[in-house]
This record gives C-alpha cells, structure tokens and sequence, in this order.
C-alpha cells in the first residue's frame, strides 16, 4: 500500500513525510517523478536510504536512520521549515496514526508531541492547507484494527484524514464513512472486516472486487472519477474545493 | 561531512528533473505580476538588490504597486527607481532617502508612506511567513483606558499588535542559484532577501550564477528551492 500511494504522487509534488514514514513511502517513489520529499526534521529532497554510509553520516531521519539527499536537495532550519507549511508550500502532507476515525480524526503515533507539533506540521495557518494523508503501521498485518467508529485515544484537535493506507488497504474519507479504493493483492472483504468493526463502503472498482463478481449495488460500484481531480490525483471529496477541510470541532 | 557522503544514497536523474526546473523568462515573469499587488523588494540602501527585476519591472509592468522596502536611498538603484519611474502608490520602509530629490518626489506625489524601524520591518515580514496576526509589543503610552481595537492587556500590561507583512510577490536577489531555486546569498544579498523569499506568495529571484539542478552543494543553500517559484539568470552588472 505505500508503495500503491507512493505512485500517486504528481511529479514536483512537495510532500512533507512524518516522523516514521519515509521507508514506508520514499523508497517506492519512482525517481523520474522527482517528488519533493521534506523530512520533519528539515530535510528537503530526502530520497531513499544511502546504500553505503559513512561513519561520519549525520542526516537522519527523526528516527535516526540515515536518509539519502538529492542531489538538488538541502537542509532548512526549523523556523525556516514552519514558514514552508505556513505558506502553503506543502501539497501532501503524511502522518503516521496509531488510530482513525470515520470521521478521519486521527490519533498520531507520536502522542507525546502530537497535537502541537502536528498542527503546527499542518500548517493549520495558511491559506491553503495540505492534504492529509494518515498511514497505519503497514508492517503490520492487522493494521485494520486502528480503523475506529470512534477514537478511544484522544485525536488531534484541528487535522482530519483525506486519505487513509492500513497494510492492505486505501481509503478515502468521506460523508463521515471509510470508502475503500484499493485492496493489496490476495486479500479477501470477510478478512478485512474481521480486524476492524469500522464499517467500509465499497468503491473497488468491479473488475477488482473482492469476489470476484460484479456488485448488486450501484452504491458499491467504483467511480473513480469521484475521487480524482483533474490531474487524475485521488481526492478524498468529489468536489475539489471540498477536499481538505480542517473543521474546528 | 562532505556533499558526497549524504548524496550516495540519491539517484540522480537528468531526464526527468525538468519537472522542477524554475527557470524562467525575465519579461513574463514581471509582466504577469498584478497591479495594486503587494511587492517586496530584498537588499538595502541598493546593495543586494534585484536591480535586473527592477529594471525589467519599470520596462514590463505600469504598476502600480504597494512595496515595502527596507530602505529608499536613491533614485538610481533599489526601491527608488522604482519611485522614480512612477510605479510605486504606498510605501513601507525603515529608511527614507538622503537624496533630496526623491523625498521631493515621494512629497510631491503624496506617496502614503509608513515608516517603521528595520527591526520592526523584518520582525513582521517573518511573523507574515508564518501566517501569524501579528506581534504583540509593548505600549508606550502610559494611558491604558483609552484601548484601541488593536490594544492588548498581558499580564497587566499593554500591548498593541504590529501587524504581518505577506508580500503578493518578492523580488530577489541571490548570489548563486540552482534551476530548482535553491539560494546562496553573498553579502548584503543577505540583508532582507533571505527572509523576504519565505514571505510572499510567489518569489522571483535573479541570479547571475544560475546553475543546473543538483550542481550547487547541498551544505552551502541558504533558501530552499521549495520557496522559489521563479529564478533568472542575470548579467553580473549592478553588483
């Protein structure tokens, strides 16, 4: 699944990666898209881990592993890295959770800097804000189980979900409800539903639904145009100008 | 550590960087900023300063513009060329000019003119890069019943509130650049150009070292390319 979402993202696109996330994510996005890709901690143009490091190597990632530079890339400081977000110079931004909500609240991995740093990361004060996309552990095989009615941790106050990616699903939230966009290969509806009691609605597409057969329902019928924009990029609204809401409650 | 030890993990990709290229035609890219649009002009007392902008500027664009400026010194470089040539309507700036007959032509032309201190001036360009209201500072005035709609009580004391500068568009000068807009700054480059270039919504840089993306070292960039929407290559004249 980070690799399915990894292939998502527009050539250019400046995409801010939380603190867990780069090896789930960065080491999938295909070079020749040249997607900007910011660490947490100030590294813009982060690509995927060195093949060879050096002792003396001191560009890490937050959870100290070492992080390869583009040759295009740089380092900013953190003041310098709070005006980028507050400008509405980041298109995507990605949080690690620990637990979501139907309503995409999200309860980050990092609770004990969470909704500080995390609003802060968001750039909840810039007139465009980014769109937010949560991953779940997908080392995990039952990385379901962090798809919530309702958090029992306490969630951010200001940042909600667009895009959720568990170990063997993609989801768009949306009307308060899991729309589920793509499955991992080899995995089964009576599965997915069995690690979580979140309901989905389904929007595979027919050829590539669970069992095999079309759906009796128009409801469960993918329209992928429902979830694209013009660039063909997954949105979480059919309407653009509806994506990214950041609601105050 | 050298450029090298943090780069071997990249891969580097000549075909498809074009993507990120930024480089951009000196005549389009200042025909096409709006008139009445906020403008932020980098460097001081004209060193520093995009003169190459500022000339393309009075030759594509008729204005006009609000420009905040950290100083205005003379009506052959910087800020006050642009004055001269008639393209400026109001005016921020820490500094008015020595040059006798450009404060005529600032009195004259009735330009609204703020002048706030050079601190001041850097401390809401910053606070306007990161979409805060304002800041608050200490009131002088020792009479704190007569609070105005931007009046403050901290602890007991007064404060009034200095408001953002968010600029439509900076101009920009930098010392070396790369065609992804990262920036190294030589210099009075450094004054005001660096925090100008973090607090605009669309930033248009000239350098006269405009290198290929992936050719400036990555331990020497004093502004990421990220910031940059636009960059020109210049003649080293003006420096």
């Amino acid at each position: 699944m980070a690799s399915r979402i990894a292939n998502e993202f527009s050539p250019g696109e400046v995409v801010l990666v939380d603190e867990d996330s780069p090896f789930t994510i960065w080491e999938y996005i295909p070079v020749e898209n040249a997607v900007v890709l910011i660490c947490a901690n100030g590294i813009v143009g982060a690509g995927p881990r060195p093949r060879v490091l050096s002792d003396s190597h001191s560009t890490p990632d937050n959870t100290r592993q070492p992080v390869g530079l583009q040759d295009w890339g740089s380092i900013v400081d953190p003041s310098s890295l709070f005006s980028l977000l507050q400008s509405g110079r980041i298109d995507t931004f990605i949080i690690d959770a620990i637990q979501i909500d139907h309503a995409g609240a999200i309860v980050p991995k990092h609770t004990n800097t969470a909704d500080y740093k995390h609003q802060n990361l968001a750039g909840t004060g810039s007139q465009k804000h980014p769109q937010i996309i949560a991953i779940i552990d997908p080392e995990d095989d039952r990385s379901e189980r962090a798809l919530q009615s309702s958090c029992e941790l306490l969630p951010l106050n200001n940042i909600v979900a667009d895009i959720v990616i568990t170990k063997h699903g993609l989801f768009a939230i949306q009307n308060n409800s899991f729309q589920l966009l793509d499955l991992a290969p080899d995995v089964d509806w009576e599965y997915l539903t069995s690690l979580t009691d979140a309901s989905f609605t389904n929007r595979l597409p027919n050829s590539h639904n669970i069992d095999g057969t079309s759906s009796d329902h128009p409801e469960e019928t993918f329209n992928s145009d429902l979830f694209k924009d013009e660039h063909g990029k997954i949105v979480a609204t059919s309407s653009p100008s509806d994506t990214n809401i950041i609601t105050e409650d | 550590m050298s450029g090298q030890d943090i780069q071997q993990g990249s891969a580097r990709n000549a075909d498809n960087r074009e993507v990120l290229d930024k480089s951009a035609d000196l005549g389009n890219v200042l025909a096409n900023i709006p008139q009445n649009s906020l403008l932020s002009l980098g460097g001081i007392r004209g060193f520093g300063s995009p003169e190459h902008l500022i000339e393309g500027l009075i030759r594509h664009n008729p204005g006009p513009f609000t420009l905040v400026a950290a100083d205005v010194s003379s009506s052959n470089f910087g800020a006050g060329k642009l004055i001269a040539a008639g393209l400026v309507e109001k005016l921020i700036t820490s500094r008015l000019s020595d040059d006798e007959q450009l404060r005529c032509l600032i009195e004259e032309r009735d330009l609204q003119t703020e002048i706030i201190s050079q601190g001041m001036l850097a401390e809401r360009i910053r606070v306007g890069a990161i979409g805060s209201a304002g800041i608050l500072m200490p009131e002088h005035s020792t009479n704190t019943d007569n609070q105005s709609d931007n009046m403050f009580m901290v602890d007991g004391k007064a404060y009034h509130i200095e408001m953002p500068i968010l600029a439509d568009t900076a101009l920009i000068r930098a010392f070396r650049g790369d065609k992804f807009g990262n920036l190294i700054f030589r210099k009075s480059e450094s004054d005001f150009n660096p925090i100008m270039a973090t607090a605009a919504q669309n930033v248009i840089v000239e350098t006269s070292e405009l290198f290929e993306i992936g050719d400036l070292n990555s331990e020497q960039i004093h502004t990421s390319g990220v910031f940059v929407d636009s960059i020109i290559e210049t003649s080293r004249n003006y420096q």
